[in-house]
This record gives structure tokens, C-alpha cells and sequence, in this order.
């Protein structure tokens, strides 16, 4: 794992300056390091960013004959927010998890996406409800 | 108010790569659930998980001044004992009295001060005592001088 910090500083005309830092521990510190740098500059801190990265590799299913830009379409219902839809796209969808109807196309089975609705919830702290699934 | 967000880098056979980005993300963990599922459902691979948490903030006040702009910028050097590599971070919009003025030479960062920051950064990266990041040198970006220690 690596992380890394951004301080984004203004100054008196009105142009942006960075700081990058690697390594980081984690927001507080970083909120820590901004806080002291105050007295040695003229500009004002305006946002601090920090970021932790996994470097991974995890298969995908099946053999690998799509194009990563080939999209899976899914649609959620934002329970708390009635009328909201979330879309998201992912690349490179399985087929398997999705049914084909004749005339219509590719349509994402129920059980998948009410699993990814699940995820999605879980991710972001919100409500949502499985709509549709397609692919384009 | 801080704001979350993740990345999802995924890989075809042909090594193209093609990201996703999530908004309101909880953690980095709840990200790697996701990650791991979304494998289930792509050809890709997934190679790269990043979450992102960032807050806007106002922290001191913008002045006018000798080296007013953050165009203007403190460069130092300094070294990662551990590695021996360096690192050159840059300070925008330097107040003047950190750097003190050698006729003929220009502006030169004074020790006392590339070692405060020296010491912040360590502080930041959680590197204590003999892993401490060691100041080098520094200079005002406007001239070619540097303070040697």
C-alpha cells in the first residue's frame, strides 16, 4: 500500500500552488503538517487531500476476449432521495450475468444486481435499490 | 466537510487500461469489497484500488508581500536516511524571513527553517528519530543559490 498527501495553497491574486507529499500516515497528520506550515508562507491553504493506493491484481472471470470498451450499464434507485438514479459503469462485462431477450439485448439478471446494489450501498453509505443492467 | 472518493483501474488481455471513479466512498476497505466483487463480474483484471479523501479548508490568510505569488517557491532538498534518495518538496508563496540574502548570490533558505520543515514532513510520514528526513539545502526558486550545510 502507498499514500500520498496534497496541500493546495492560494495566494493574494488569486493562483493555485501544490505541495505533494509521499508517504503520508493518514488525514490527521496531514491536517497536521498544513496547520505548521502556516507561518512560513504568505498563501492560504485551501484543501487537503490524501490518498491511500492498493497496488492489486485480481483475475476477472472468464477469458478475455472483450474490449475494455465494452461497458456494463447499471442503473440504482436512491431509496432516500425518491427520483434520484445512480449509473454506473463498469468495463468488460461477464456475460453470464446477463440474460438475453430477444428483440431488447443483453439485460443484467435481478440476483447480480441486487448483489451490486448491495456493494454499492455498503461503499457509500447510501440506500439504493437495483433498477436495470445492460451493456452497450 | 470532507469529500471521499475511489478509484477502480481495471486491465483487458491487451494491457489497456480504463478507470472507474466512485463519489462518498466510506473507506478503503469498503473499496477492496467492491474490487473484489466487480472482478466476479468483468473479463478485466483489476490492478490498481485508490481511495481518495480530500477537505476544503482556509488555513491563514493570503498577503501581500516580497515573494507575494505561489509562483513563487521555497525548493529544498532533503534525504531519506533509510534510502539515501532525496526528495525536493516546494513551499508556495514563502515568507521572506526564511530566507536570508548574500550579496552577489541571492536568496538562500535558512537551516533553522528547511530543518522545521524537514521535521514536519517527518511528522506527517510518521518517521521518527534516526529515520527522520534530513534537510539538505535550499534555495528561492527565482535564483540558482543554495544554502549548503
Amino acid at each position: 500500500m502507498s499514500t500520498s498527501g496534497v496541500i493546495k495553497l492560494g495566494d493574494s491574486v488569486g493562483l493555485y500552488g501544490h505541495i505533494h507529499l509521499s508517504d503520508v500516515l493518514g488525514t490527521a497528520e496531514l491536517d497536521a503538517f498544513g496547520n505548521a506550515l502556516i507561518p512560513y508562507t504568505s498563501a492560504t491553504i485551501l484543501k487537503l487531500s490524501f490518498t491511500e493506493t492498493n497496488v492489486v491484481s485480481l483475475p476477472g472471470v472468464g477469458i478475455g476476449s472483450f474490449d475494455i470498451r465494452t461497458l456494463g450499464v447499471v442503473y440504482f434507485r436512491d431509496l432516500d432521495q425518491p427520483g434520484k438514479m445512480i449509473r454506473f459503469t463498469y468495463p468488460c462485462p461477464s456475460l453470464g450475468d446477463f440474460d438475453h431477450i430477444q428483440y431488447v439485448g443483453h439485460r443484467m439478471s435481478k440476483p447480480k444486481g441486487d448483489a451490486l446494489a448491495a456493494l454499492f450501498s455498503a461503499l457509500t453509505g447510501k440506500n439504493l435499490q437495483f433498477s436495470e443492467g445492460s451493456i452497450t | 466537510m470532507s469529500q471521499t472518493s475511489g478509484t477502480v483501474t481495471f486491465e483487458d488481455v491487451k494491457g489497456k487500461r480504463s478507470k472507474m471513479n466512485f463519489h462518498d466512498v466510506v473507506d478503503i476497505t469498503k473499496l477492496e469489497d467492491l474490487a473484489n466483487s466487480l472482478a466476479n463480474l468483468t473479463r478485466c483484471k483489476v490492478v490498481n484500488i485508490s481511495f481518495h479523501e480530500s477537505k476544503d479548508v482556509s488555513i491563514g490568510a493570503a498577503a501581500a508581500g516580497q515573494f507575494d505569488t505561489v509562483d513563487d517557491k521555497a525548493r529544498l532538498v532533503i534525504e531519506d536516511p533509510t534510502t539515501g534518495r532525496s526528495g525536493q518538496p516546494q513551499l508556495p508563496a514563502p515568507l521572506e524571513n526564511l530566507f536570508t540574502h548574500v550579496e552577489k548570490v541571492g536568496y538562500v533558505l535558512l537551516k533553522a527553517t528547511g530543518d522545521q520543515i524537514a521535521d514536519f514532513i517527518s511528522l506527517a510520514c510518521g518517521r521518527t528519530g534516526t529515520e527522520k528526513f534530513r534537510f539538505v539545502k535550499g534555495k528561492h526558486s527565482k535564483n540558482n543559490t543554495e544554502a549548503q550545510i
